[in-house]
């Protein structure tokens, strides 16, 4: 089974409800087949998820094939949707 | 290994703290009512740390043993850590609305780990070996530490050693074999009986005559001979009463105390500087410069302030006139200058000889006069947006009396779909924060914390390059040498 892993930026100030979007993330991935885990680490896919366009999330411990990152419900839409 | 937020509750209920509240000892702080908030604030500072979505603000991996440590207790290793630094004030200032009192033992943490460096290489000393292996210890356990600077000081035109009283300042009266012992107070010791160590440092910069002053050192926070007196905060009984809307903020808070130390026997493996005296002012400059970098939490405290604003005019059914959303649009402005303020302090920082990264300390300075300011206009602002019935508003049992809660409720309604509840909650709300407890942290120690506004003046002016701007006056008008 492939592993997705969902990395958040530390959430000083952001611009929408980072979990919430984390948890339909997760469970777009799972439906899709993926195995879902949280934090840095080795992995085929990894989502970034940050709380605005700074994106200053620390990816220098994910160690996956592919990372993409999302500052928002919109973005993450174009970019989850044809993975999942 | 980090703690839960619980096993931190459990770990002060093991200190044996000798703390006076209104003139009687307390035997259970933790549970204390009107201390009890305070506790909770630090506990975020632990339970943030372990959830995924702020773990990459709150902890940090350490330089000691390469292994995962909460924030508060590392050492800068770059700028983007001083970064990450003011973006974790700015989180918990928002989670909390209040002062979550960590800050400043990371700010003694690094200031030492800087300075006892320096002393090393000018004396051949081993403070720098001895202050790291304290600092793995802090990291190991996850520990709280109070940073205590302020000494009461007296008569403020003499210097520590010509004080009518000598214990002004915190001293050195004896030196022994295997330590040495202290005696004195620290003034304004923010989140001191939530602490597990108290970390002491000089307040002033000193010559030779002041060298039993120069002194600094940690203890753990329940040490032989240690008292803490907590500090009273206006509307603080409000925390005794049975019901929680009138607190305003009924979950956080923050606490103050006088730290009296009474001939108190600190081991040599814990002193860090003595009688070095001619580095104990750039340890207070170090210490300050971190220190004002550390209230980029009162731009999140601004964040609750200005959306509990902007829920007022809302529940008022003001929030689409033009001069409510100009007043929402300048508690913005200034939250925000504050925010680059203190990210730009932390941008521009640099490696100390230690490895240690320091703030730019001009940047710092400039940030905190404008902390010394911005949160009082915010806070004027909501107060003018809130209106009179935050100051006017009659007591939670009141609403709820039989007798007359019924007319409350009728005339305090403001739109018709808002519960008159939710105006109490948010009108109590700013009402903490601008004049109550939680005006404490906001305001007044916005405006004297890590130094009053005359410290960082003398600061910008001692910083700046004089000579450099007028040159490039000069080159620009034909003066050659201007």
């Amino acid at each position: 089974m492939k592993t997705a892993r969902i990395k958040f930026c530390g959430g000083c100030n952001p611009g929408y409800d980072r979990v919430a979007l984390a948890e339909r993330i997760g469970r777009q991935l799972a439906d899709a087949g993926y195995r879902v885990v949280t934090g840095s680490g080795d992995g085929d896919l990894a989502i970034v998820i940050c709380g605005c366009a700074c994106a200053c999330a620390d990816v220098s411990g994910l160690k996956c094939a592919r990372i993409i990152t999302v500052t928002g419900a919109e973005e993450s839409e174009e970019k989850i949707w044809p993975i999942s | 290994m980090m703690m839960t937020a619980q096993a931190y509750e459990e770990s002060l209920r093991k200190l044996n703290l000798k703390v006076y509240l209104f003139g009687e000892r307390i035997d259970n702080v933790v549970d204390n009512p009107i201390i009890r908030p305070s506790m909770n604030a630090v506990a975020k500072t632990y339970e943030l740390a372990r959830m995924p979505e702020h773990e990459d603000l709150m902890t940090a991996t350490s330089h000691l043993t390469g292994r995962t440590i909460n924030r508060f207790t590392h050492i800068h290793q770059n700028t983007t850590d001083l970064i990450k630094k003011t973006r974790m004030g700015r989180l918990l200032g928002g989670a909390t609305g209040c002062c979550f009192q960590r800050c400043v033992g990371m700010d003694a943490l690094n200031a030492l780990s800087i300075v006892t460096f320096d002393i090393d290489a000018e004396h051949g000393t081993e403070y720098h070996q001895r202050f790291n292996r304290y600092l793995e210890y802090v990291q190991e356990n996850d520990l709280t530490c109070d940073g205590a600077m302020t000494d009461p000081k007296g008569d403020r035109s003499l210097p520590p050693h010509k004080q009518a009283d000598p214990d002004m300042y915190l001293r050195v009266v004896e030196v022994k074999d295997d330590g040495i012992v202290v005696r004195g107070a620290k003034a304004h010791q923010t989140g001191a009986v939530n602490s597990h160590e108290i970390i002491i440092m000089p307040t002033i910069a000193m010559r030779e005559e002041d060298k039993e002053y120069a002194v600094s050192f940690a203890l753990p926070s329940d040490a032989e001979g240690i008292t803490y007196i907590m500090g009273r905060q206006s509307c603080d009984t409000r925390k005794l009463e049975k019901g929680l809307i009138d607190r305003g903020n009924f979950i956080f808070g923050g606490h103050e105390a006088l730290v009296v130390f009474e001939d108190v026997f600190v081991p040599h493996e814990r002193i860090f500087m003595l009688k070095e005296y001619e580095f104990a002012g750039r340890l207070v400059e170090q210490f300050a410069a971190y220190h004002r970098q550390s209230y980029a939490c009162k731009v999140g405290v601004g964040d609750v302030l200005i959306g509990a604003a902007q829920l007022a005019a809302e529940f008022n059914g003001a929030e689409r006139a033009s001069h409510i959303k100009d007043k929402i649009v300048e508690m913005n402005h200034l939250n925000e200058t504050l925010f680059c303020g203190s990210v730009s302090c932390a941008a521009a920082g640099h490696a100390e000889p230690s490895g240690t990264y320091a703030v730019n300390t001009l940047l710092a300075n400039v940030f905190k006069q404008n902390v010394t300011r911005f949160p009082y206009e915010i806070a004027r602002l909501a107060q003018d947006i809130a209106g009179g019935l935050m100051v006017t508003m009659p007591s939670e049992d009141d609403f709820n009396s039989p007798a007359v809660g019924g007319m409350l409720k009728k005339y305090f309604k403001g739109k018709d779909d808002v519960p008159v509840e939710h105006r109490q909650r948010v009108l109590r709300l700013i009402e903490n924060l601008t004049l109550g407890t939680a005006a404490v942290g906001y305001l007044t120690e916005s405006m004297h914390g890590a130094g009053s506004p005359q410290a960082q003046r003398i600061m910008i002016s001692r910083l700046v390059n004089m000579d450099e701007k007028k040159k490039k006056a000069g080159k620009l008008c034909g003066i050659e040498k201007a």
